[in-house]
């Protein structure tokens, strides 16, 4: 139904595909494939930054990015001018939507996989090109516009009606403008990067995605606050042409009233660029792209040879985390899990993916609050370091840990798992252990051990025993984790079966387990402070117990 | 659409591959005549699927020049893989589809009417027993079933030359002798068939001509007749391992058994 719907429109457009030297027909064929695999794939992997547990997860995220979009919109409300309006709010629509494609939409752009069935066929190199470019325009507008959807609304009570249909062909301009932008920029990427640099990239981005997700908002309550916005004015300064938000939102204030000479070019640019931009793209870059994805393709390849010289480097432990290692692993069993995890968890894409934004998160918690209050710098961490908000950093750490540990089942190559399966091993729990120290030592110690160091270098030395008794029950939780989410092989799962119904809710209420602990740790610090001193050996018992129950996991458990 | 009978339908002149450092084909020559069935056997990684990739087109980076129904692959590559049909070596195929749909796709793809290719699809699947799933999802089946998709795929434009890499895996005895007949019939019709494989016994019985590569390089091509006077005893196997191995398989058997036993 829906996909009927999209295809009828794209119809609409096929003179303006055919122009570009598409098999229209060929483009269909693959769009209507497409949009039926998405609709049955489970988790839309369309949209990661949301898909956790859900089944409808497009119009979760939609709902998601309207709420989102409302609060953005009050910026519209804050100043007379249509045009300085429009420009804030495009600056952050394009901003977000071009990490957005960078970040979830990559994997279309790039995708090597469907390489052996398409290649064969009669395709031109632009017919391919342009289905992934369309594919991903059709999700991106509907992101675009769920996001959008309050300032379109706010915006067109503020400055009149005939704004609104102006602001959503800016919108879809906008759109436009930010994929041709980003295959530009894959194309040059791929000229000069080889593949393996690449992922690297795309992974960095991808991480500072979930920051400026989350960072936006923070820093958009800090603007709605002060006053800073009601008078801005920069319509006449040079460097309006260099922003891309301000062609866009030109053309709006066109629409509201007389502009000057400034808003009339910029209008013209909103037009011509993106259009201009998508047809070069598709004429010039498209006959070319089949074999760039070979490149890729191949890169792949050998850069799969390179890399087993280069692992040497890569996967070598520091000193420490050997001798650390040496004292920790008991038998064969666990060691062979350990460094065979130790050595997935340094390279998997996707463990890297799900983790790492949890890791920046983190430490951009930590940084936030640094620059949360209103004083100057100094009297703001007097003022800090005073109080008792370390805890908070504690437990945040806390509250991340266990996402490495919960992640450790998923794969993508989840049939390997296998290997464990038809082991001889009465109790799975040697490998299970294994897993986790090096979950442990690879990433939750040392960050842990970072933020404590900060801390302590803060706070000084009198909240070594906090320190202490968070270590205690940060390691309570994560077994907790370990003992409810963590029976199972390491990578032996494919992701989707962490949509599991009755799972999500458990997962849910546990959210709240670092919380609660944290508030008792903290109550006691207030109310009762020897507490600290006596939580110490009760949490130690209770971890050994914990990691007792978790070694003697019995192997029907992990067999499923 | 069928081909001129006075042309090669393939010829190779001269063909190198690299994969960065590694080369791995090292000029190789062959003309293939219509109706031809051609063998190409070789030990692992000795080519031959890098050949299979650049002959449909999938690889364009290589030295030397290749015609495909009398088209340059590199210059006139989609007239030629309007006419080609590759059975891919890794079953290649979008699993959340079903074969009706996946195999209606490929249709419109090679611009076949819907009506004509519904029709084809259904009988096919219907001949290669898939008559009751062809409606399900394809991540559900087995793999010979996906292998019988994947071969229906590569027929079904009644293509002029057909690039088959290792076809018959995963398949049941019968569906590969129903295959081994489409085959036969296939070049007697004056389709021209490029067959590798590294199963002996299939590649004697069903093929014109063998060709065996080693290393990137051709070490025979003649009839099954033509080489078994090359070799002392008879067997495509023996003929095979004499031309491609240095070393004695007994020998690294027992050696290999040594390491076992400790």
């Amino acid at each position: 139904m829906l996909i009927k719907i999209v295809l009828g429109s794209l119809d609409a457009f096929r003179w303006l595909l055919r122009l570009m030297g598409i098999d229209y027909l060929q483009l269909r064929a693959i769009m209507e494939i497409k949009l039926v695999m998405d609709n049955r794939r489970p988790g839309n992997a369309m949209f990661r930054i949301v898909d956790k547990e859900s089944d409808n997860v497009l119009l979760m995220t939609m709902g998601f990015f309207t709420i989102m979009g409302l609060i953005m919109g009050f910026v519209v409300t804050l100043t007379d001018s249509p045009f300085v309006a429009m420009t804030l709010f495009l600056t952050f629509i394009m901003t977000f939507i071009t990490l957005t494609v960078i970040a979830d939409y990559s994997s279309v752009l790039l995708d090597i996989a469907d390489a052996p069935i398409l290649q064969p066929r009669p395709l031109d190199g632009r017919t391919i090109l342009a289905s992934r470019l369309v594919h991903i325009t059709i999700y991106l507008l509907l992101l675009t516009f769920s996001l959008a959807a309050g300032s379109i609304i706010l915006g067109s009570v503020r400055f009149g009606l005939v704004t609104l249909p102006v602001m959503i062909i800016s919108l879809i301009l906008a759109t436009l403008f930010v994929i041709v932008l980003v295959q530009v920029l894959y194309s040059l990427a791929l000229r000069f990067l080889n593949a393996e640099r690449l992922r690297e990239i795309i992974l960095i981005i991808q991480t500072l995605a979930v920051l400026v997700f989350v960072g936006g908002g923070v820093v958009l309550t800090r603007i709605l606050e002060s006053d800073v916005l009601r008078n801005i004015t920069f319509e006449n300064r040079w460097w309006v042409y260099l922003l891309p938000p301000s062609w866009f939102a030109a053309p709006v204030a066109l629409a509201v009233g007389p502009v000057g000479p400034t808003q009339l070019i910029l209008s013209c640019l909103a037009v011509v660029v993106p259009l201009l931009g998508i047809l070069l793209v598709v004429r010039v870059l498209g006959p070319g792209f089949g074999s760039q994805l070979e490149k890729l393709e191949a890169e792949e390849g050998t850069s799969r040879l390179s890399r087993r010289e280069k692992s040497a480097s890569v996967n070598r432990m520091s000193g420490l985390a050997k001798w650390a290692s040496g004292i920790a692993l008991k038998t064969q069993g666990e060691k062979a899990s350990f460094s065979l995890v130790w050595k997935l968890i340094s390279h998997d894409r996707q463990y890297l993916l799900r983790t790492y934004p949890m890791l920046a998160l983190l430490f951009f918690y930590l940084a936030l609050f640094f620059i949360k209050s209103d004083q100057g710098p100094g009297e703001a961490l007097g003022a800090l370091t005073a109080s008792n908000q370390h805890l908070i950093f504690l437990y945040i750490v806390a509250f991340v840990a266990p996402f490495f540990i919960t992640n450790l089942r998923f794969s993508p190559v989840y049939e390997a798992a296998w290997v464990f399966r038809s082991l001889p091993f009465a109790r799975p729990g040697e490998i299970l252990l294994g897993g986790l120290k090096a979950v442990l030592l690879k990433y939750v110690i040392p960050v842990f051990m970072l933020v404590s160091v900060i801390l302590v270098s803060l706070w000084g030395p009198r909240i070594l025993m906090d320190i202490i008794l968070a270590g205690c029950t940060g390691t309570f939780i994560m077994l907790l984790y370990a003992n409810i989410f963590g029976r199972h092989y390491p990578f032996s799962e494919e992701y989707k079966v962490a949509k599991a119904a009755g799972r999500s809710s458990i997962f849910a209420l546990l959210f709240f387990v670092p919380i609660l602990v944290g508030i008792t740790h903290a109550a006691a610090r207030a109310v009762f402070p020897p507490g600290i001193i006596i939580g110490i050996p009760i949490f130690l018992a209770i971890d050994l117990g914990l990691a007792r129950l978790y070694t003697d996991t019995p192997l029907r458990m992990v067999n499923r | 659409m069928c081909a001129d009978s006075n042309q090669p339908s393939i010829s190779i002149q001269n063909l190198v591959k690299y994969y960065g450092d590694l080369k791995a084909l090292k000029g190789i020559d062959l003309v293939i005549q219509p109706g031809e069935i051609l063998g190409y056997l070789g030990p692992n990684g000795a080519g031959k699927t890098s050949t299979v990739k650049i002959l449909v087109g999938m690889c364009e980076e290589y030295e030397g020049e290749v015609f495909v129904g009398g088209h340059n692959i590199r210059t006139d590559s989609l007239i030629v893989k309007q006419r080609i049909g590759y059975v891919p070596e890794s079953a290649a195929l979008y699993e959340s589809l079903t074969p009706m749909e996946f195999l209606r796709f490929i249709g419109r793809v090679h611009g076949i009417s819907d009506s004509s290719i519904d029709d084809r699809a259904a009988r096919l699947l219907e001949l290669f027993d898939l008559g009751e799933n062809m409606n399900s999802r394809m991540s559900t089946f087995s793999k010979g079933m996906r292998q019988k998709v994947l071969i229906i795929s590569s027929m079904i434009h009644n293509p002029d030359i057909l690039f088959l890499d290792e076809p018959l895996t995963a398949l049941d005895a019968n569906t590969t002798l129903i295959v081994k007949e489409v085959i036969s019939g296939l070049s007697e019709s004056g389709k021209t068939i490029f067959y590798s494989s590294h199963v002996m016994d299939v590649v004697e019985r069903v093929c014109h001509r063998i060709v065996i590569l080693n290393k990137g390089e051709i070490v025979a091509d003649g009839t099954f007749e033509e080489l078994q006077r090359m070799s002392k005893r008879g067997s495509l196997e023996s003929i095979f391992t004499q031309l491609t191995s240095d070393e004695s398989q007994q020998e690294v058997a027992s050696a290999v058994l040594d390491v076992i036993r400790g």
